[in-house]
């Protein structure tokens, strides 16, 4: 009797044991579900009041000021307060970090704010952000990091101030443009311009492809005009050659150069300019992009570029060319990429003049045609010297030879729209212009991979502004 | 005789405590497992309603408008956007985000799944205990439209149904409504 009754108990209390044990596990998990509810609901409130006040201390003059210590928004900058915990408390929650970004004014910023939520072991976690009129590109963006020109100066009347520069001795800088990678490269506009060769792109609401148009109008004010007889850019090199700067304008062991051009798919034919009157057929000598000349005081150097991409025509009444990628190492050796490739906008249009002149001037039509991208890579290494060249992005070329020998010294700087010509019948005409538009070219101290230099291309063509709030 | 008595006497009173207490811990632990299946069923539809009002809410980050709706039904809608829901951050790629109902013959219902190109977004694309998603679209100023360039808000009613622990055969279903707004579509509208 006594057995059977320890034996009833034993199994009541085990039953029980198990019942209570459910119990406790229901009843235990309701307050973390309520408290994270609880939590969630002050979380999304203290959030948004982080974020607002974040806005607001973005856009005032006196944070900007505190945070750049008066000096103006150049390039992207971030700045992340970060706080400890407790620090900034709002009731359950702490504020762990806020992050400021603007892009190259205080008007195109965005912020970033993290929170965390605590209450009665239940931990929460939430991020907000929001932009305003901040370009896309600029998240995840491949820059050049050694010079880059975005020719969003507007150069006004450059034949105007030189005649009072010259007149006065004051100098006005007015051919510099500006250089956005951060390194402050020296580069000035050569040749004639009206107006401005600087010209603000134009939105064109009826082109098919959103591509086309995506660029104009939105972050890149400006391009620069190249009128094919005597526009060019230089830019001076200011580091010594060999120099281990890691901005150094040297082509060496590695590097990159890039930019966005709109070849004309004619060519300058005869015309009459302001400057110089009456100009030659210029169709066969067109299409320089960048050129970076090896050395200038040897002869047998001066068709050789430590690096270059220009276009070759092959007849002057034809679209149809070819692309040169080139480089030239130390030893005087050249390796080169030249792919086919046909010139397909009308960029400038020649236009009749008092019945017997011709003109040029900028075809508005272009703004229908997308803008194309040309990129070269060089790459010493391993044993091996890789040249690597990309139209819009993708790569179209390369070429590899054996031993890891370095480029040229570069010690003249960078040359963009010309490069010298040999012409075989007329000893006056030296050098090879580019008839087009040019934006966003660069030399960037690395060897972009071909990732990169797709990310570089796309980040440019989907350069629009944006503002989004994700709370 | 009576020692008999007092035993069987002491045995049934004895029982029928034990019967009382039985009874009421499987009352107690029956009441406790339908707050937590409830709580837990709220909580779990709140953190859906969360998560598709998040997702509508990124709909046309960097895209005009009037071209961010792709694709919209009763039964689904595809959106475009710069937005990468999956990393939760702006990207440099154009994506298409679909909302629709998929039936993988679970026993816990169908499943909302929150496709980013083509692949489901994990963990949050995958809401699970769905019986039925109906979706109403409206312009900006809150009529209802079917027009995929006026579209700027929709009236997500989702039903869910999850089988109660203690009569699998009677489910409990809820359901929900809310309206989803583009909201970074009218901040990039402006004018309201």
């Amino acid at each position: 009797m006594g057995r059977a009754s320890l034996m009833l108990v034993v199994l009541m209390t085990t039953i029980f044991a198990s019942v209570l044990v459910r119990v406790q596990r229901s009843i235990g998990g309701v307050p973390d579900v309520l408290i994270r509810n609880q939590l969630n609901k002050e979380i999304e409130n203290v959030s948004d009041y982080v974020l607002r006040t974040a806005v607001r201390n973005a856009n005032s003059e006196e944070f900007l000021n505190s945070v750049l210590s008066g000096a103006d928004v150049v390039g992207q900058i971030s700045h992340t307060q970060t706080f400890a915990e407790g620090e900034k408390r709002i009731g359950h929650c702490d504020i762990l970090s806020i992050e400021y970004s603007y892009a190259h004014s205080g008007d195109h910023y965005k912020v970033k704010t993290h929170i965390r939520g605590f209450m009665q072991g239940v931990e929460v976690f939430r991020d907000a952000e929001m932009a305003f009129s901040y370009p896309m590109a600029t998240l995840g963006k491949v820059v050049p990091n050694v010079v880059y020109l975005e020719f969003e100066r507007l150069l006004l009347f450059t034949w105007l101030t030189d005649i009072i520069e010259w007149l006065t001795g004051i100098e006005f800088n007015n051919r510099m443009l500006a250089d956005s990678s951060g390194n402050n490269y020296e580069s000035e506009f050569h040749g004639f311009s009206f107006i401005s060769p600087a010209a603000p792109y134009t939105i064109d609401e009826d082109a098919l492809d959103e591509e086309v148009d995506s660029w104009g109008g939105a972050y890149s004010k400006r391009y620069l005009k190249f009128n094919g007889y005597d526009n060019w850019v230089k830019v001076n090199n200011k580091e010594q050659p060999g120099s281990e700067e890691p901005d150094s304008l040297d082509t060496d062991y590695e590097f990159s150069l890039m930019c966005f051009a709109k070849i004309d798919k004619d060519g300058r034919n005869s015309s009459y300019t302001l400057d110089k009157w009456s100009l030659p057929d210029y169709r066969k000598q067109q299409g320089t992009l960048i050129w970076i000349p090896s050395d200038e005081t040897d002869v047998s150097m001066r068709y050789k570029p430590a690096a270059g991409i220009y276009f070759n025509t092959t007849s002057k009444t034809s679209e149809i060319g070819t692309m040169n990628f080139i480089v030239t190492q130390a030893t005087g050796d050249t390796l080169m990429v030249t792919v086919p490739y046909t010139r397909k906008t009308p960029v400038w249009k020649r236009e009749r003049f008092l019945i017997f002149f011709h003109v040029y001037n900028i075809d508005p039509n272009h703004a229908r045609y997308p803008w194309n991208s040309y990129g070269l890579t060089y790459e010493a290494k391993n044993g091996k010297s890789v040249l690597t060249a990309y139209i819009d992005g993708q790569m179209v070329g390369q070429r590899i030879k054996d031993g890891a020998v370095r480029a040229h010294k570069s010690e003249y700087g960078m040359i963009l729209g010309r490069m010298p010509y040999p012409h075989p019948t007329d000893g006056n005409i030296g050098y090879r212009h580019f008839f087009g538009i040019m934006d966003q070219a660069g030399m960037d101290a690395q060897a972009f991979t071909p990732t990169d230099m797709l990310l570089w291309h796309q980040g440019v063509m989907k350069s629009t502004l944006v503002q989004y709030i994700r709370d | 005789m009576g020692v008999m008595l007092d035993v069987i006497g002491s045995v049934i009173i004895g029982a029928t405590l034990l019967l009382m207490i039985m009874t009421f811990q499987l009352q107690l632990q029956e009441t406790a497992g339908r707050i937590y299946y409830t709580s837990s069923m709220i909580d779990h539809m709140d953190a859906a309603a969360r998560n598709i009002n998040h997702i509508f809410a990124m709909a046309g980050v960097g895209v005009p408008s009037d071209s961010i709706c792709v694709a919209a039904s009763s039964a689904s809608i595809t959106f475009r956007t710069y937005w990468d829901c999956a990393g939760d951050s702006l990207s440099n790629t154009k994506h298409l985000i679909e909302l629709k109902l998929a039936n993988y013959g679970y026993e816990s219902g169908r499943v909302l799944e929150i496709r980013q190109d083509g692949n489901v977004i994990m963990p949050l694309g995958s809401i699970l205990y769905i019986e039925g998603m109906r979706l109403n679209y409206y312009k900006s100023d809150g009529t209802a439209t079917t027009t995929l360039k006026d579209i700027m808000s929709a009236e997500v009613l989702l039903t869910f149904r999850r089988d109660s622990p203690w009569r699998p055969a009677q489910p409990l279903r809820s359901n929900i409504q809310l309206k989803c707004f583009f909201m970074n579509a009218y901040l990039q509208k402006g004018g309201w």
